[in-house]
Formats: C-alpha cells, structure tokens, sequence
C-alpha cells in the first residue's frame, strides 16, 4: 500500500502536536525534554517525507541529519543540566524552579 | 581563498578558538584565558570593521560559500556589533570571575564559540546554516549560565532557558520544514524565488511564517514570547546576562532581518494591512508595553534590564513594521539601533560588575544609593548607558530611536500611531532607568545599609571606557554609522 | 569647524560651564571648598564675559558658530534633512545668553555662602555648572534638535539637583514628577520637530524663519487642523510643561525642594522661561494659526489666574514664590497667544531679575533663622531689623513684581496689558501680510484674568515682605546677615530689578535692545500704546487694590486673618484646588495598576489586582490569569503558546478592505492584493458572481451599471471648490434638515439659522427638498437620480446607489464577506453586512 505525501504530513504534524501538548502539560524535566526529541523528530519525518516531492536534490534530507546531530548535542547538555537541577531539588519536577521571580 | 579574507572575522574567532583551547589544554603554566578571547575578539572587531569601510560587498566569491553565508555589508556590520558586545562581555566577565573566584577557562571559550555562533546565524543565506548558527550560539549560552553548577539560582535559570529554547528551537524548524514543503529550497533566496513565482503552496508558506515567526520572536524576547527572559537574565552571571540580552538579541534580530526580507520579502507578503507588517506591529506594541510597564516596580537591575531588552525589542520591532514602506531607511536604523542597544546594555552590565566586589556584589537599585556620590567617575558610564537606553540626547540611543520612529513615521497609518506609542512608552521608562542615576547621584544610603564596593580590576574599566567612547561617539557624531548603516542595509536589497 | 573669533565666544560661553562641570565635579571632590568655588564660578563668569562680548559685538543680524555636519534625519528615497552642530546668536538668543550667565554668575556666587556647610560641596557646583552649559545648549543652538539637546540637559539638571537633599522620599517624588512632566512635554516637541521637518526640509532656525511660508497653504492639514496649527500646539504643549502652564505645572511648585538658589536660577529665572523661548523662536510659525494663538492666550491667562490665587494662601515663603512664578509665566503666555512675542520677552526678562531676588532674598532669610527646606511665615516676622540688606533688596524685588511704577515689572507688565488690550480692540492684526485674528471675547476674558492676577500678585508679594520682615519675631533663632558673597548678589539683583525696564524705553542709546529684539521675533502687532491709558488705569488700579488689602490685613498681625476670611475657598486654594490629588487618581492610579496587571503576568502577585472590579468578575478572571501565569517553565510554555496560537489567528482568516475610487464617470471597485488572497464579487445582489470563481488575480473592477440597487437613492452634495469630493447625505423617507454640516459653513444665511430651511427624504425612489429660504418663497422638488439641484454655493445632486458583495478568501480557505452600498459617485459605506466563515 503506498502513502501520499499529504498523509506523512498529517502524521508529522500529529507527532508533533503530541509532543508540543507534551512540552506543556508535563512537568517533568526529562519527558519535556523527551517531548522536545518528538518534536524534532516529528520535523525529520516532515523534511524527509517532503524530500520526496523534489527528489532532484536533498535538502530535506540534509536538514534532518543536522537536526539530528544537533539534538544529540542538545540532548546532551540538557541530561547535564538536568543532573545539576536534581541535585538542588532532589527532584525533576521542574515547577520547582520558581524562585527567579519578582 | 578570497572567501577565506572575506569571511575573516568569522574564521579568527574559529581557528583562534580552538588554538587557545589547545593551548589551555596542554600548557604547562596557566594561561590567561580573558585576555587571548578578549584579543581575539579585538582582532576579528577590527578586521570587520576595516573590511566594512574598505570593501563592504566583496565580489568574485564562490557560489558554494555565498549560497550558505552572506558575505555584505550587513554581515559586516553584525559582525562590528557582535565582536563590540561580546568584547564588553568578556573584559567584564575577566574582572568578575576573577572576583568571585569563579575563573575557569571554559567560560570564556564558551563565550567565543557562542558569539561565532551568532555571526553565522546573522549571515546565514540558508536555514540549515541557520540552524546550526542559532543551536552553536544557544548551547554555548545555556552551558555558561549552568556553569555556576551549585549556585540554585543559575541552574533555574538554565533549566528555563535551556527547556523552552529547545522547545523554540523545535518550533521554528517546524516552519522551516513546512517551507521546505512548499518550495523544495532551503535557501532563502531559493524560497524567494519559488514564493516569488507562484510556486509555493500558499498555505504552507503562511504556516512556516507563523512558526519561523514564533521561533524568532522568542529568541529576541518579544511579548508574548519573552517569559523566559527576566528569569534567565536575574539567574545568569552578569557578564553572562550581558553576552545574553545584546549577543544572543542582536544576532537573532540579524537572522530575522533577513529571513523576512528574503523569504518573506513578497510585496505581497508585505502588504501594510493583509501582511505581516501589522502582525509585527502588534507584537511591537505589546513588547514595548509589556517590557516597559514590567519594568517599573522591579529592584533587581537585573531584571530591570531585561524588561528594558523586551521593550526595546519592540522598538526594534517597530522597525521591522516599517520595512514594507522605506526599506532602506527602515533597515538602517535598524541596525544602527543594534549598535546603540550593544552600547548601552553591555555599558550598563559591565558597570555592574565593576560596582561590586567579593561578597558585596551589586545586584538590586539599593546596592548603588550614593555610588556616584563616592565615586563620581567610577559611576558615570551606568549613568551615560541609562540615559542612552532611556533616548535622551545627545547619545546613542536618542538617535536609534529617532531613526526608528522616524521610519515608522513615513510608513504612515497605523504605523505612523506606533512611533506615537513608542515615543510616549519610552517616556514610561524614565521611571525605572532614572531611578537608577537617582541612586547613583541624589541619595544617600540608610545607616547601616549594606552597599556595593566597587572592584579594581583593568578589564572591565576597560570595558567600560570602550562602552562610554561608543555611546557617546554615537551621540555627538551619529553621521558616520547611520551612513554606514544605510550602506550596510543597502547590501541586503542590492 | 569655522567662524570668526566672534563667533568662537559662544562657543566659549557653551563650553565654559561644561568644563567648570567637568573639573569640579570629577576632580576637586576632596579639594578644598574654595578651589571648587573658584573653578564654578569662574567658569559661569567667563560664561557670561564671552556671551556679552558678543551681544555686543553683535550688529544687526546674527552671529554663527559652524560646527560640523551632526547627522542627517533620512526621508526616505535617499533625501534627508542635515543637522549642523552650530550656534548662533541673534538679538533673541543673545539677551537670553547674557541673562542666563548673568544671573548664573550672581546665584553661583550666593551658593557659595548659602551652601557653605553642605558635605557634597563639589557635587552641587558641577550639577550647578552643567545646568549653565545646557541652558546655554539651550538658548544658543542654531538648529531644533541642537535645542532640543538643552531642553533635555535642562531638565536632567533641573531633576538631580531638586533632589539633591534626599533625605526624605517626598523630594525623590518631586524630582522624578518634574522629569516626567517634562518628558511628557518632550513628546510633542519630538513630534512637532518632525512635522516641521518633513514640511519644510529643515530645523535651523534661520532658514525656518525664510521658509515659514510653507505654513501658509492650508492644504498640510493634520488631524482637522492646519499644519501651523498642530505644529504650534505641539511646540506649546512641550512648553506647558517646561514652562509649568496648566495642565502641567504640578511639578513646579513641588521643585522647590531642591536647595534655594537652585530655584532662584532654575525654577524662576531661566529654565522656565525656555517655553517662552521656544513660543518667541518659533514665532514665523505661531502666527500663522490664530486657533494655537488663541488657545495660548487663554490657557496662560487662566494658569496667571489658578496660580494667582493658589499664591495668596500659600503660607511657606518658597510655595508663594513657586506659585507666583506659575503665575507670572501666565503673563507671558498670555503675551504670547495675542502675538506680542516681544512683550513676553521683555517680561521673562524683567522677571529673572526680579524673581530671582525674591528666591535669594528668601534663601537669606532661610540661612538667617536656620530654616531648612522651607520657611513657614508663621515662624517668621520682624526680621528687618536683623537683615537689613535682605529686607531692603526683598522689598525692591517684592515692590517690582506687584508692578509698582517705575520699577522693572512695571514696564513688562503693562506692556504686555497693552498688547492685550490691542487685541481685543482690533481683533485683526496683521503680521507680515497674514492677519492674525484673535477672538475679542478670548481678549476680554484674559484681560479680566490678567487684571485679577494682578491684583493677587500685589497681595501676595506685599503679604510676603509684611509677615516675613515686620511685625513682631514669630522665632526664636538669632539672625544674621550672611556674608559679602550674599549680599553682593541681593545688592546687583535689586539694582537689575529696579533698572532693567529702562532697556526697553525708546530712549536714545537704548532703543536698538528692544527694537533688534522685534527684528528677530514675529509679532503680531507693532508693540505701541494699545487701548490708550486703560491699561495703565487696570495695572494701577490693581496694584492699588491689593497692595491696599495686604496692607490693612497684615500689617502688624502675627496671625494670617486670611483662612478665617476665606473659608473654603481658602482651603481648596491652599490644596492648589485639587488639581494634584485629581491627577494622582487620573494618571498616577492608572498606570501603577496596569504595571502591577502586566507584571503579574510573569508573577503569581495577583492579589489585590483587581481593585474596583466586582469580585465575581474578579474571582473568575483571576483564576484564569493564575491558570496562564506564573514563575515556571510550565507557565512560560503556555506563554509562548498563546503567543503562537494568536500570531497563527492573524492570519486565520483574510482582511478584507475595499476602496470605491471614481476614473471620471467610472466608478471603481479596488481591492488589495495580498498573498494568498482570491477575491469574487457579486454586483447588485443577484445571486451571480461577475468575476466568476475566485481570482487570484483581481485588484481593481469597474462598477458595472447592473450594481444599481433598485429605488435607493442617495444625496451628493458638491461644495466650493466643485472638484472637492462630494459629501455624500444618506436619507431615509423622514424628513430631515439639511445644515451646515451638509451644506457648508458658509451657506446658511445668518438669519436662517436654526430655522429649518431646507428639509430632504427619500420618496419613490427619488430625492424630495423643501426649501424655505428667507426672503424666497417655499419650495418643494423632486430630484430623481442623475437630476441637479443648485442652492447657493453647492450643488445636490441625486445618484444611484450600487451594492456590491465582495468575498475573499485566504491561503487557508477561510472567506471573509462584505457587503457594501456606494454612489455611483463618493466613498463607500460602512459595510452594511459582514463576517467569515469556511467555505468547504
């Protein structure tokens, strides 16, 4: 069975809104920070998925490597700061984090 | 090879970055770290500079360096206020980390790489280099305000910038990859061009907008995007609250600059009252109120500069409104305010940091009753750098805002009304920047008040004195860079 | 940088001060007090030396400083107005330069003994020094934006040293109340400079004065006005505030909390007057729009009048002489708004000497009894005997203020009675071929004003020497005189206050000051004797009165009789009638509520925010603020989401603006193109698109005939000039009148007014008129469309009325409908019907 582009979209963009709607309601630092991976992973399926309407070049698929280069990288340093965010809070709940405030 | 000269500051900064992590990596003696960055960026300052004036639109280039980074005039000049802010930043953060005794190299390779970071997302031609532009610059932001590890105020301020800066970040390659749907370039002028043609999805084209539109707007700090910025402002180090409000700020104003008047450059896009130009307005007016009224009853000065940095977001913003009517006019004084922000906000940091010293560290508009009146000399510059912010003539800022607002005005209509609101909001901010120079010059501490005791250290004096020259050099002869402002707008409609 | 050597002493008088400022401020901090006395006032005096030799060197004409190209405000497509660093000197801003280094040097030289105990001796000479620099910035700037740069320097100094004893927090509140008022004024200067700028092309004051002419076509018209207009009250309205004119002048008398010599220098003689300046500067403008020059002349009459009478009640010796400042400065506007830009002049100079001995003589009493801050006249009385220079000189200056003859004031104040009373008698006054023509009742009402204030200046001035020097001592400190470094500027003060009327007597020799001052300020009418000897009769007569009342009740009383006396009306002068208690609840409540509202935004502080809001409303609304805010990433989130969900409405559903445009006999739909929009139209209503489906491609379509709307009918009326834009008059079958509005001002005949002379509706698809003019007789007619009728000056005409429904739709799909209704000829109207939906 073969799928159009427009239904990557719709996937790409559910996956997406999942993981925004995640970023927001959660208050955990490591699922929203799993929730931003989602995002970006929702991205990649976009950019790949787009790639196949202008199969001449890949610029799509280009873009999607280096997102997921950068995401490792982000990914990386987040797990550091969220290691030195537990070890203040004891915790990962980042509602915790309200002292920065007038 | 010429692309190597042309893109000479760029590649200082690069090349240099990496020699002095060697360097401190195997040297035997300890190295000092402030002062080779601090050189560095003098270097890569200077080389902009001269090539700005020398021969600002570089021609014979390679397609392959110029589809991915703009070499002009504009790219020049973010290039000079750049390397102006982060060398403020990195003289102060020489004096303050050595203060408080939290020098460690990293920060201020930290601070090259991220600044190199934002040059190439100011010149970025492209949206992947545009991406790693933002994401260099951003990491390396995230990792020096982290880098104060037990201190929980640092580590909250990370924490929010880091999670919602990603979360941006997701944001706006969304709409790069739903531009990337509707025109298959990922180039800005190969999505002008297929936008330009009729080619593009009209749908979306409007999505990407609204979404690259949204990633930018956090990352200036424009309402409502900006909740991020008073809280990751007060957490992070001053010099690092410095590098923050004018680097990260003026690079994505860059980025921005040219993104909207590439991809989104249509006529059509740019229509006065179907276009984004009354969508940025709003977002101006709301900036300029939200930072401006936000500002009033703060103590933290901190937290004072960064309302200021949301309002004058919006007044860039207003700028930006503009573009459909005097392009040109509009983008000069855009960047010409760029180069006045740089001025002031690092001036006002930077004494900041000088006006404290171990464990008497100046943090709230108590710290300074009297300062000017102990040191008169000492507390000129945060007086100069507020009146700038504040526009009062003749400095810097006086003139940014009155090329802003006078862009606005020729853009007439709505537009010409948000000049109006802009002049009378920034009459708001005399409450709080004003408040500052009163403690400084007409009060006297309480009995018994703790204040702030100044440090003695060269670096930052020397920021200081370079921060003040150009604010007031901005002021008493503007001619000279609003000639080169225009000159470096021009490059972008050549 | 060029000029010749005359030209470089002012640029001397500019930098002098700005140098005192700089050595005595940032390097003798810890030098000894005398160093820092010899370095400030030197600086002011060399100040004062090199803008005297100029004035005098100055002959006919003016002398210019050139500097160097500042900057360039761009106007687009590559012009720009230049903006030169230069300083210039004319008979105008040569008076003011002399004047204000003059008294600058006497007041520095009082501070020298008045404020010999201060610690932050230093710090005070240089805010004292700077404040001479910008005045100076101020007074002899070639160019608006130069000026502007003083206006600022001014008000900055003027802020730093109202607070400069900050001991309580009341003196902050003043300080800052000053720079925001004045900051509030500052807008409209910014504004007017670039209104002015855009219409002429330049800001220096030599080339403005040639192109003024500009100003006289009425067709710039800005906001209903006409340029000269706005221009003009946007000038007066920055000058309100410097000036301190109703409704800004809260912050004056609020000012007095800086030190005493400050406000003789600040607060009375020149800073306050640099409205008054600017009014006489820009005086090629002002009279070119009698409304702004009506508006002056009564709000200046009516602040002299206010601040008269809050000055009678005052009962510390600063707040009378604030409020008779305020006051004073009324006078001058008034001399103003009548056009008399050289009266003005004459009384802001009179007025420097004057009150700035009245400020001194105060300082001097408040150094003899120890007062700090404030004298209460209460705590004061029979001091003559003590302060024998102070009670003489205060008595002189006292004397020239209530007006008393031959004394300075006396001549600039009935000066400026005489230019009024020539403006009510001719209300047609001629200044370089445009007639000025102020309204004679305007005229009447701010002589009435004038006499009044008159009258309460010689009460209070005279209340002031009575209770403070004679009498029985309400004290108990040991007075004494202060040094010669007092009393030298009491002595030469007196000296100015008594002489300085005599520069304006058409005297030989003295002639060229007051007539070289009139070749450079426009005025509206030749400054002669106006009104006969009326106004020396009222001027005199008001003195009379008042200095005779101040006299019976004072003298030799220990109690003020006055608050019995008066009663309320005492008590609610006494609190400058409510005005600042009104202005804490307009403005002050307001803003600190809405900044408290936005910063909860990014804070959970809701409590208390809802003040005055009915407390369901309240409880609802802040529930779901709390919801959307507070400190943490979560509610940041949230932020950056509404924020994207509201940037992507924006674009959710299409605008839809449509222009009705006429080619000839055409008439013509137009329509933005935008991206992603495609438009279809519907003429007439029928249910068929004539453009087909959506186009992407429409702008513009012709209105096709078939658009006519069956029996709708509307009126045209086409005034003088014919080729104007018709004004279109949409009737209904109830007969109504046809007035000014319709038909234009000149049209209805002055007798015919009110009385329903011309009655129009709608019946059969067609136009009826009932005329009823005087000394015709009455008329019906009917006009059906495309039929004429001419009463008068304008032409009615009967047109048909199209109806369009015109949809379109955005990159989304979403449609935004419009249905409208226009005359085949004129604009269109509102939208009758409208909205958006989704069409599937």
């Amino acid at each position: 069975m073969e799928f159009g582009i427009g239904a990557y979209a719709v996937l790409a963009t559910t996956i997406f809104g999942i993981g925004a709607l995640g970023f927001v309601v959660r208050r955990n630092f490591l699922v929203q920070l799993m929730s931003v991976e989602l995002m970006l992973n929702a991205v990649n399926l976009l950019f790949i998925a787009f790639n196949r309407i202008y199969v001449e070049q890949h610029g799509g698929q280009s873009f999607a490597f280096v997102v997921i280069a950068v995401a490792a990288a982000e990914a990386a340093l987040g797990l550091a700061i969220a290691i030195a965010y537990h070890r203040i809070h004891r915790s990962v709940e980042t509602d915790l984090a309200d002292r920065l405030r007038h | 090879m010429t692309a190597l000269f042309a893109l000479a500051p760029l590649v200082l900064l690069l090349v240099g970055g990496l020699l002095i992590m060697l360097v401190d990596a195997f040297a035997k003696e300890r190295v000092e770290v402030s002062a080779l960055v601090s050189t560095l960026l003098g270097a890569s300052f200077v080389v902009a500079a001269g090539s700005l004036l020398a021969d600002p639109n570089p021609s014979g280039l390679p397609a392959e360096i110029t589809r991915y980074l703009a070499v002009d005039a504009t790219g020049y000049f973010t290039d000079v206020v750049l390397t102006v802010a982060a060398l403020i930043a990195t003289l102060a953060a020489g004096s303050y980390l050595r203060e408080h005794e939290l020098e460690r190299p990293e920060i201020y390779l930290l601070l090259l790489l991220s600044t190199f970071g934002a040059m190439v997302l100011a010149r970025a031609a492209d949206l992947i280099v545009l991406f790693i532009g933002l994401e260099t610059m951003s990491l390396a932001v995230y990792g020096m305000i982290a880098m104060r590890r037990n201190n929980a105020r640092s580590i909250e301020a990370a924490t929010k910038y880091f999670l919602l800066g990603s979360f941006a970040a997701a944001i706006f390659l969304f709409g790069a990859a739903l531009l990337y749907g509707a025109t298959g370039g990922t180039s800005i002028a190969a999505i002008r061009d297929a936008i330009r043609g009729g080619h593009a999805e009209p749908a979306l084209v409007m999505l990407g907008l609204v979404f690259t539109l949204a990633g930018f707007a956090f990352k200036v700090a424009a309402a409502p995007f900006h909740g991020w910025a008073p809280d990751a402002y007060e957490g992070a180090m001053i010099p690092v609250t410095g590098f923050m409000s004018v680097v990260v700020k003026a690079a994505a104003f860059a980025s921005l600059l040219r993104v909207f008047t590439g991809v989104f450059g249509d006529p059509l896009l740019m229509h006065p009252t179907t276009g984004w130009p009354t969508l940025v307005a709003a977002l101006a007016l709301l900036s300029m109120l939200v930072g401006n009224l936000g500002a009033l009853g703060q103590k933290n000065i901190k937290r004072i500069l960064a309302f200021s940095g949301i309002a004058h977001a919006g007044y860039v913003l207003v700028g930006f409104a503009s573009l459909h009517a005097v392009p040109e006019d509009a983008t000069a004084a855009i960047l010409y305010y760029f180069l006045a922000y740089a001025g002031g906000t690092g001036l006002a940091l930077a004494s900041l940091v000088a006006f404290g010293s171990k464990g008497l560290e100046a943090v709230d508009v108590d710290d300074l009753v009297g300062l000017g009146k102990r040191h008169p000399l000492l507390a000129l510059p945060m007086a100069i750098a507020m009146l700038s912010l504040l526009g009062i003539p003749p400095t810097a800022g006086f003139f940014a805002k009155l090329f802003l607002f006078q862009a606005a005005a020729q853009a007439g209509g709505i537009f010409a009304w948000l000049a109006l609101a802009g002049v009378a909001l920034s009459v708001v901010s005399g409450f709080y920047y004003l408040r500052i120079v009163v403690a400084l010059y007409a009060s006297e501490p309480a009995e018994g008040a703790v204040v702030a005791r100044p440090m003695r250290s060269g670096y930052v004096l020397l920021a200081m004195v370079f921060g003040s020259a150009l604010v007031v050099k901005l002021g008493v002869m503007p001619g000279l860079y609003l000639d080169l402002a225009l000159e470096a707008g021009r490059g972008l409609f050549h | 940088m060029h000029g010749t050597p005359l030209a470089i002493a002012l640029l001397v008088a500019v930098l002098a001060p700005l140098a005192g400022a700089i050595v005595s401020g940032l390097f003798l901090r810890n030098a000894p007090k005398k160093a820092v006395s010899l370095v400030s006032v030197s600086a002011v005096f060399v100040s004062f030396v090199a803008a005297a030799i100029a004035y005098v060197g100055l002959d006919e004409g003016s002398l210019r400083f050139e500097g160097y190209r500042w900057f360039t405000i761009p106007l687009g497509g590559g012009q720009g107005v230049p903006i030169e660093f230069a300083l210039s000197m004319d008979a105008l801003s040569g008076m003011m330069a002399v004047m204000v280094a003059g008294i600058a040097t006497l007041i520095h030289l009082f501070s020298v003994g008045y404020m010999a105990e201060e610690e932050s001796y230093a710090r005070y000479f240089a805010y004292l020094n700077l404040f001479t620099f910008a005045m100076q910035l101020l007074v002899l700037a070639a160019n608006l934006p130069l000026l502007f740069v003083g206006w600022e320097g001014v008000g900055l100094c003027s802020y730093l040293l109202i607070g400069f004893w900050h001991q309580n927090l009341a003196y902050e509140a003043a300080a800052r109340k000053a720079f925001i008022v004045n900051r509030v004024g500052d807008v409209a200067v910014l504004v007017g400079m670039f209104l002015v700028a855009s219409l002429t092309g330049t800001l220096d004051f030599e080339a403005l004065s040639q192109r003024a002419g500009v100003f006289d076509v009425p067709a710039f018209g800005v906001l209903g006005m006409t340029a000269a207009t706005a221009v003009s009250l946007l000038f007066f309205w920055g000058a309100t505030a410097k000036s301190a004119q109703i409704p800004l002048y809260v912050w004056l008398p609020d000012a007095m909390a800086g030190p005493t010599p400050v406000s003789a220098l600040i607060h009375a003689a020149t800073m306050v007057t640099s409205g008054v300046y600017l009014s006489a500067r820009m005086s090629p403008i002002f009279v070119k729009s009698s409304a702004a020059l009506t508006v002056i002349l009564l709000v200046g009459a009516a602040t002299a009048l206010l601040a008269g009478l809050v000055a009678l009640t005052q009962d510390r010796m600063k707040k009378v002489l604030a409020f008779s400042t305020v006051s004073q400065l009324g006078f001058m506007f008034a001399a103003v708004g009548v056009g008399a830009f050289s009266a003005a002049m004459f009384h802001v100079f009179t007025h420097a000497f004057f009150k700035a001995l009245l400020f001194l003589g105060a300082g001097s009493v408040m150094h003899a009894v120890h007062a700090h801050g404030d004298a209460e006249l209460d705590r004061l009385g029979g001091l003559r005997k003590a302060l024998p220079v102070t009670s003489l000189t205060f008595l002189v200056g006292a004397l020239s203020l209530a007006g008393v003859p031959l004394l300075a004031g006396f001549f600039s104040k009935e000066q400026i009675l005489h230019a009024l009373f020539g403006a009510a008698g001719n209300a047609q006054l001629a200044a370089g071929g445009v007639a000025v023509s102020i309204p004679s009742w305007a005229a009447t009402t701010a002589i009435v004003f004038l006499a009044l204030a008159a009258l309460s200046t010689a009460f209070y001035s005279l209340k002031l020497y009575l209770r403070t020097f004679t009498g029985e001592p309400r004290h108990d400190a040991e007075p004494h005189e202060g040094g010669l470094e007092m009393k030298l500027p009491l002595v030469l003060l007196a000296v100015g206050a008594v002489l300085a009327g005599y520069l304006w007597l058409p005297a030989e020799g003295l002639e060229r000051f007051a007539e070289s001052l009139r070749a450079v300020v426009r005025d509206a009418l030749p400054v002669e004797a106006h009104g006969g000897a009326l106004p020396m009769i009222v001027g005199l007569g008001a003195l009379a009165i008042g200095a005779g009342l101040a006299v019976a009740l004072y003298k030799g009383k220990a109690e003020d009789p006055l608050p019995a006396k008066l009663g309320a009306f005492y008590r609610a002068a006494y609190q400058n009638f409510g005005v600042d208690a009104l202005y804490d609840r307009l403005f002050v409540r307001p803003v600190a509520a809405i900044s408290r509202f936005v910063r909860s935004f990014d804070f959970e502080t809701i409590d208390g925010l809802f003040v005055g809001i009915p407390s369901g409303l309240a409880t609802v609304g802040s529930k779901a603020v709390r919801q959307l805010q507070g400190s943490t990433v979560h509610s940041h989130a949230l932020g950056m989401v509404v924020g994207l969900v509201l940037v992507f409405g924006y674009f959710g559903y299409p605008r839809l603006e449509v222009t009705i445009r006429h080619e000839g006999a055409r008439t013509v739909l137009e329509v933005p193109p935008s991206f992603g929009y495609s438009y279809r139209v519907d003429f007439g209503g029928d249910g068929t698109y004539e453009t087909g489906d959506f186009r992407a491609d429409l702008t513009a379509l012709a209105v096709p005939p078939s658009a006519a709307k069956k029996d709708r009918v509307v009126l045209l009326v086409h005034r003088e000039p014919l080729d104007s834009e018709p004004v279109e008059v949409w009737l209904d079958e109830h007969p109504r009148e046809l007035g000014e509005r319709e038909l234009g001002a000149d049209f209805i005949p002055p007798g015919a007014r009110g009385a329903l002379p011309i009655m129009a509706w709608i019946e059969d698809g067609a136009v009826k008129l009932r005329t009823n003019l005087p000394g015709d007789e009455p008329e019906e007619r009917e006009l059906r469309p495309g039929q004429s009728h001419r009463i008068g000056a304008a032409r009615l005409v009967a047109t048909g009325v199209a109806f369009a429904r015109v949809e379109v739709k955005n990159a989304f799909g979403h449609v935004t409908v419009q249905e409208l209704e226009f005359p085949f000829r004129g604009r269109a109207r509102t939208a009758v019907r409208g909205g958006s939906r989704r069409i599937p």
